[in-house]
C-alpha cells in the first residue's frame, strides 16, 4: 500500500463512520492537534466528529535529511470522536483492518501514554498504540482544553502515518516510502528537510522571530477583545510556530522558556474560553446534528468495514 | 450455614501497567475490611487482574450476616429507677433511643457505679442485601495516580469501565458505575477470545476465562512469562535477567503473555551497554540476555500479547523498532564522540537547573568548589586533582545526544566519553560514581572521588532546594531531598568517611547566600532525616534522639555512638544511668546562676563514702571520658559511663545534696556539676526518659 492510498482508505473509513472530512489547516501547527478543528471544537456541549490530515512542524527535529526516521516537517493522520463512543476502541482497530493490518497477524497493544501540551494548556490520559513494538498511534481522551475542563470527553486518535506505511511497505528509512508509483517520499520531502533544517537551525532570523512574537501576541490579544475569537486563536498559532522556530535556534534560554511557553498558553486559554462562551450565544447549534448522523452512519457504515476488511486480506 | 462464591469483574480499557500491584493491593485491603464490618465471613479472598479487569474473588461467603449484639451504657442505675423500683422517663427515652424494649435492659457496674446498659441485638441480614453497597462502594474507593472521566465528570477511574460481572454464585448482583451496569457478560482476550462471553455461575469464571485466553491471575502470568523465558534461553544459549518490575510491568501488559525471542545485529554491541539495556528494558520492555561470562549478547527476549498466526511477524516487527532505536542510539555514539566533553560545558549554561537557582553549569561550579574544600578539609590530597577535574566535567553529558535521548544514562555516558577523551580512569570513573546509589540496593562508589562529588552535589540540592523555597513537604519531595539526604548517610556509613555534614551543609548554603533562616530548615531537615534513617536501622528512638542532637554533624559518628550505646542500653546500669542524669538536672535546673556561682567543692568537707567514691570516679573518669570523646572512642565513653554510675546512683542513694549544712551543701552540687558537665560533653541524656 502507497502513502497516498494509506491515507485514502483511513478518509474512507472515517468517512463511513460519520466523520466530517476536514482538511489540513492553513497556519503552520505543531500536531494535529492544534489544528482549531480540533483545539476549539472539542471544547462546549456540541458533538463534533472529524478526520484530516495534518501537516505537522517541529523545528527541532530537523536532521537535515539524514536520519531515516526524523523529520521537521511530518504528517499526522488526525480524528475525534466527540464524545468518544463506549467502542471507540474497537473502531480502532477496525481502521487497522482497513488499512490490512489484521490484529490477528500482530501483537497490538494499548500501553499507557497521558497527554499535555503545556503551550495550550490541554491534557487528556490514553494510550501509545504499539503494533508489534512500534508506536504507530497516540490515543487520548481530552480532560481539559485551553484550561477548560471537557464536557462531552473526546477521543483522539493520531495516526503516525510515516510509520504505519514503513511497517506495511517494510522500509527502514522514511525517504524510501513510496508515494505512489516510482515517486519516493524522499522525492517529495527529502530537500525541504533539507532546506527546513538549515533554515531553523542555522537561518532564521532570531531578532525578526522574536519581534513577530511579540506582534501576534498582541495582536491576538487585540482581536480577541473585538470578540474575534478565530483570528485571535490563528495568532496563537503563529506565536506557537515562532517559539518552535526559535527553540530550534537555541534562542530562548532554559529560564525563559517556561516564560514563553506560559505566553501562548494564556492566549491559547483565553481563546478556548471565549470560544465556549462564543457557541452558547449561539445557542451551540451543533447539538444533536451528530448524534443523529452518527447512528445512522453507524448502521451502514460497518457494513463498509466488512468489505474494506475483506478487501485488504 | 450456607456459603455462596462472590465474582466481581470490573472491565474497563487498558489499565496502565504501573497502577494495578498497587490497585490489587488497595482492593483487597479495602475488600477485607469493608467485610469484616459488614459481619460476612469468607474463607478466601482474592484480587488480582490483567490490564482489562480486576477481578474479586470471594470463597464461600457465609449467605447471611452474623447476628450482632452489643450493650450500650445508659445513665446510671440513681437516674434510672424511681423511688418505687419503676424506670424513669429518662431510662425509658434511652431504651427508645436504642430501639429496644424493657427486657432488654439491665443493670451493670461500672468503676462501682451501677449503670443501666442495653442489650441491643440485630439479626443478621440476608448477605444478598448488602452486596450491591458493598461493591459499589468499592468502585469508589478505588482511587488510582491518576484518574479520569469519560462521562459523568463525578464518576471516575483510571481509563473507562465499559463492562461488569457481579456474581453471587449464579444470582446477578446489581451495580451500576459511570452508566455500565452489572450482567453475566464478560469479555474475552481482545485478539484470541471472544468479544462476549456469558458467566452463568462465579465458580466457572476461572476457567472460562482461561478457554478465553485470559489469564487473570497475574502471579500465573508471571510464572508463564518466567517460564517462557527459561525456554527461550535453553534455545539462543544465553541467561536474561529476571528483572523483577520488568517482569511485574510485562505482566501488566498482558492477559496471555507469549514470550519470543529476537536478535539485533551485533555490531550495535560497541554501544555502551547501559544504552543498550536502557533501550530494550524502558523503551521496548524486552529482557536482555547475556552469556555465560555476563557479556550482553545481541538478543533479547519479549512478551507478546497475542499468538499471533506467525509469530516471525511480531519478531520481525520488534526487531524493525529494536533496530531503528539502536540505529539512533550508534549515532549518537558517534556523534558524542567528535565533541570532547570540556567542550560542551558552555552549553551547560543554558540547561536549567531550577527555575529559581538557574542553571546546571552555575550548580557544577558551586559542586567543585565545596569539593575543593571538602577535599582540602579532609586531607586527601591525592585525589585533589581528580576530584577538581571530575567535579569540573561531572554534568557535561547532560547536553550529550546520548543523554537528551536516554536520561538515564547520565553518568554512564559521561564516564565512556571520559575514557575515550583521555581522561583518567579515575576522573571518568568518578563522573558515574557521583551519582551512586541511584536506587535503594544500589553500589555505592568504589572510589573517593566519587563519593566527593556525589555528597557535595547533593548537599547542594538540599540547600538549594530549601532557598527556591521548595523544601519537600508531607508525600511531595519534587525534588528528592530526602532521596539526597538519605543517599549522603549511605555513603558516609557505607564507605566509613567522617564527613563534617554541618560544614558541607552550612558551605553549601554560603555559596548560595541563603540566609539564617533557610539555613535552619536546611539543618532541621537534615537531623530529620538522619534521625528517621537510623531508626529505620532498629536503634530505640531514645537513643537515636541522643545520638543525632549530639552528633548530626558528623553522620558516621552520629552512627557510631549508637551502635555503642544501644549495645548497652538495656544495662542495669544504663538505665540508672539516665535516671542519674535526670535527677542531676532537675537539681540543678532548680538553682539560680549565682546559686551555681557559689558553688565550691572543698576536699575535706566530703565525709559520706559515696561522695567520695563519685569524687574519685569522677577524678578518674572525667579525663578519660574527654580524651575519649575526642578520639570518638565511644566504646571507651561508654565503658567510663559504665563505671561512673554505681558511683552516681550511691551517691544520691546514700546522701542528701541539699544538705542544712551549706558548706556540705555546696560540695555536694559541685560534684553534680562536675556530672552535669560530662554528661553535656556527651549529649542530652534526659532525651533518653
Amino acid at each position: 500500500m502507497n502513502f497516498q492510498e494509506l491515507i485514502m482508505r483511513l478518509e474512507t473509513f472515517w468517512t463511513g463512520r460519520g466523520c466530517l472530512l476536514q482538511q489540513p489547516y492553513d497556519v503552520e501547527v505543531g500536531a494535529g492537534t492544534m489544528n482549531p478543528a480540533t483545539t476549539l471544537r472539542v471544547i462546549g456541549p456540541e458533538p463534533w466528529k472529524v478526520a484530516y490530515v495534518e501537516p505537522s512542524r517541529r523545528p527541532t527535529d530537523g536532521r537535515y535529511g539524514e536520519n531515516p526516521n526524523r523529520l521537521q516537517h511530518y504528517y499526522q493522520y488526525q480524528v475525534i470522536l466527540k464524545p468518544a463512543p463506549d467502542d471507540i476502541q474497537d473502531q480502532y482497530l477496525d481502521s487497522l483492518r482497513a488499512l490490512g493490518i489484521d490484529p490477528a497477524d500482530h501483537d497490538i497493544r494499548f500501553v499507557e501514554d497521558d497527554w499535555e501540551n503545556p503551550t495550550t494548556g490541554a491534557w487528556g490520559l490514553g494510550w501509545e498504540v504499539w503494533l508489534d513494538g512500534m508506536e504507530i498511534t497516540q490515543f487520548t481522551y481530552f480532560q481539559q482544553m485551553g484550561g477548560v475542563d471537557m464536557e462531552l470527553v473526546p477521543g483522539e486518535l493520531t495516526y503516525g502515518i510515516e510509520r504505519i506505511a514503513m511497517y506495511v511497505q517494510k522500509v527502514n528509512n522514511v525517504y524510501d516510502l513510496e508515494w505512489v508509483g516510482k515517486i519516493k517520499y524522499g522525492d517529495v520531502h527529502h530537500r525541504s528537510e533539507v532546506e527546513g533544517s538549515t533554515y531553523n537551525f542555522e537561518l532564521a532570523d532570531v531578532d525578526m522571530l522574536f519581534k513577530l512574537f511579540g506582534m501576534y501576541e498582541a495582536e491576538s490579544s487585540r482581536v480577541l477583545e473585538r470578540g474575534m475569537v478565530l483570528p485571535a486563536y490563528d495568532y496563537v498559532l503563529k506565536c506557537s510556530h515562532a517559539f518552535n522556530t526559535l527553540d530550534a535556534r537555541s534562542a530562548i534560554s532554559v529560564t525563559e522558556r517556561t516564560g514563553y511557553i506560559g505566553r501562548v498558553r494564556a492566549l491559547a486559554s483565553a481563546c478556548c474560553r471565549a470560544y465556549l462562551k462564543q457557541r452558547g450565544d449561539m445557542g451551540f447549534p451543533l447539538a444533536g446534528k451528530f448524534d443523529r448522523d452518527a447512528q445512522e452512519e453507524r448502521s451502514d457504515g460497518s457494513e463498509k468495514d466488512m468489505e474494506f476488511g475483506g478487501d485488504a486480506r | 450455614m450456607i456459603l455462596r462464591d462472590l465474582l466481581f469483574e470490573i472491565g474497563t480499557e487498558e489499565i496502565p501497567a504501573r497502577f494495578m500491584t498497587w490497585a490489587i493491593a488497595e482492593l483487597e485491603r479495602a475488600a477485607a475490611e469493608d467485610l469484616a464490618g459488614l459481619r460476612l465471613s469468607y474463607e478466601s479472598l482474592k484480587v488480582t487482574g490483567t490490564p482489562r479487569r480486576i477481578v474479586l474473588y470471594v470463597e464461600n461467603v457465609s449467605e447471611r450476616q452474623e447476628d450482632f449484639e452489643q450493650t450500650v451504657k445508659g445513665p446510671p442505675k440513681t437516674q434510672a429507677l424511681d423511688a418505687d423500683g419503676n424506670y424513669t422517663k429518662s431510662a425509658l427515652g434511652f431504651a427508645k433511643s436504642r430501639g429496644v424494649q424493657t427486657q432488654d435492659l439491665r443493670f451493670e457496674t461500672v468503676g462501682g457505679v451501677e449503670y443501666l446498659f442495653a442489650v441491643v441485638r440485630e439479626s443478621g441480614k440476608d448477605a444478598a442485601e448488602l452486596l450491591p453497597a458493598f461493591l459499589g462502594g468499592l468502585l469508589k474507593k478505588l482511587v488510582f495516580p491518576k484518574s479520569m472521566y469519560w462521562k459523568d465528570p463525578s464518576v471516575r477511574f483510571a481509563r473507562p469501565v465499559r463492562w461488569i460481572v457481579a456474581l453471587w454464585d449464579g444470582d446477578l448482583i446489581p451495580v451500576s458505575f459511570g452508566g455500565v451496569n452489572s450482567g453475566y457478560t464478560s469479555r474475552g482476550h481482545r485478539f484470541m477470545g471472544s468479544q462476549s462471553v456469558n458467566i452463568p455461575i462465579a465458580k466457572d469464571y476461572w476457567e472460562i476465562m482461561e478457554r478465553e485466553s485470559v489469564i487473570v491471575d497475574h502471579e500465573r502470568r508471571k510464572e508463564m512469562i518466567v517460564d517462557g523465558i527459561e525456554k527461550i534461553e535453553g534455545e539462543i544459549g544465553g541467561r536474561a535477567e529476571r528483572d523483577s518490575e520488568l517482569l511485574e510491568e510485562n505482566a501488566q501488559l498482558v492477559e496471555y503473555p507469549i514470550p519470543f525471542p529476537g536478535s539485533f545485529e551485533g555490531e550495535f554491541l560497541d554501544i555502551p551497554e547501559e544504552v543498550l539495556i536502557a533501550t530494550m528494558k524502558k523503551n521496548q520492555r524486552y529482557f536482555p540476555v547475556r552469556d555465560s561470562s555476563g557479556r550482553l549478547m545481541a538478543n533479547f527476549i519479549g512478551v507478546s500479547n497475542n499468538r499471533a498466526r506467525d509469530m516471525a511477524v511480531v519478531r520481525d516487527g520488534n526487531e524493525r523498532v529494536l533496530r531503528a532505536r539502536l540505529h539512533d542510539a550508534a549515532f549518537f555514539w558517534k556523534e558524542d564522540l567528535q565533541k570532547p566533553l570540556e567542550s560542551l560545558l558552555p552549553r551547560l549554561e543554558k540547561l536549567l537547573y531550577q527555575e529559581r537557582l538557574g542553571s546546571v553549569l552555575a550548580k557544577s561550579e558551586r559542586v567543585r568548589s565545596l569539593a575543593s574544600r571538602l577535599v582540602s578539609e579532609m586531607g586527601w590530597d591525592d585525589i585533589a586533582e581528580a576530584v577538581d577535574r571530575a567535579a569540573y566535567l561531572s554534568k557535561a553529558d547532560l547536553v550529550t545526544s546520548m543523554v537528551f535521548e536516554f536520561p538515564e544514562v547520565q553518568g554512564v555516558m559521561g564516564r565512556e566519553y571520559a575514557k575515550r577523551g583521555n581522561e583518567s580512569l579515575a576522573v571518568a570513573n568518578a563522573i558515574f560514581e557521583q551519582y551512586l546509589p541511584r536506587f535503594a540496593g544500589d553500589e555505592l562508589p568504589k572510589a573517593l572521588e566519587g563519593a566527593v562529588i556525589g555528597l557535595c552535589d547533593r548537599a547542594d540540592t538540599i540547600a538549594a532546594i530549601h532557598k527556591a523555597g521548595l523544601s519537600p513537604s508531607g508525600s511531595q519531595d519534587p525534588y528528592g531531598l530526602r532521596r539526597a539526604a538519605r543517599c549522603v548517610n549511605e555513603i558516609i556509613w557505607g564507605m566509613d568517611l567522617d564527613i563534617d555534614m554541618g560544614a558541607l551543609l552550612g558551605e553549601s548554603g554560603e555559596a548560595l547566600e541563603a540566609g539564617g533562616d533557610v539555613m535552619a530548615k536546611v539543618f532541621d531537615f537534615y537531623k530529620n532525616r538522619l534521625h528517621n534513617q537510623l531508626r529505620e536501622r532498629g536503634y530505640e528512638y531514645g537513643t537515636t534522639s541522643l545520638a543525632v542532637a549530639s552528633m548530626w554533624r558528623r553522620p558516621l559518628q552520629a552512627q557510631r555512638m549508637l551502635e555503642a550505646f544501644d549495645e548497652v542500653s538495656g544495662a542495669e546500669w544504663f538505665g540508672s544511668l539516665v535516671l542519674s542524669a535526670v535527677r542531676v538536672n532537675n537539681i540543678l535546673g532548680k538553682l539560680t546562676d549565682a546559686e551555681i556561682a557559689s558553688v565550691k567543692l572543698t576536699e575535706d568537707k566530703l565525709k559520706v563514702t559515696a561522695e567520695k567514691n563519685l569524687k574519685e570516679a569522677l577524678d578518674r573518669q572525667g579525663s578519660v571520658v574527654s580524651d575519649a570523646l575526642a578520639r570518638y572512642d565511644w566504646k571507651a565513653v561508654s565503658k567510663a559511663l559504665s563505671d561512673l554510675s554505681p558511683a552516681i546512683s550511691s551517691f544520691f542513694d546514700d546522701v542528701m545534696v541539699m544538705s542544712d549544712d551549706p558548706a556540705e551543701r555546696s560540695c555536694r552540687l559541685a560534684l553534680l556539676l562536675k556530672c552535669r558537665d560530662m554528661f553535656d560533653s556527651i549529649g542530652d541524656f534526659s532525651l533518653l526518659k
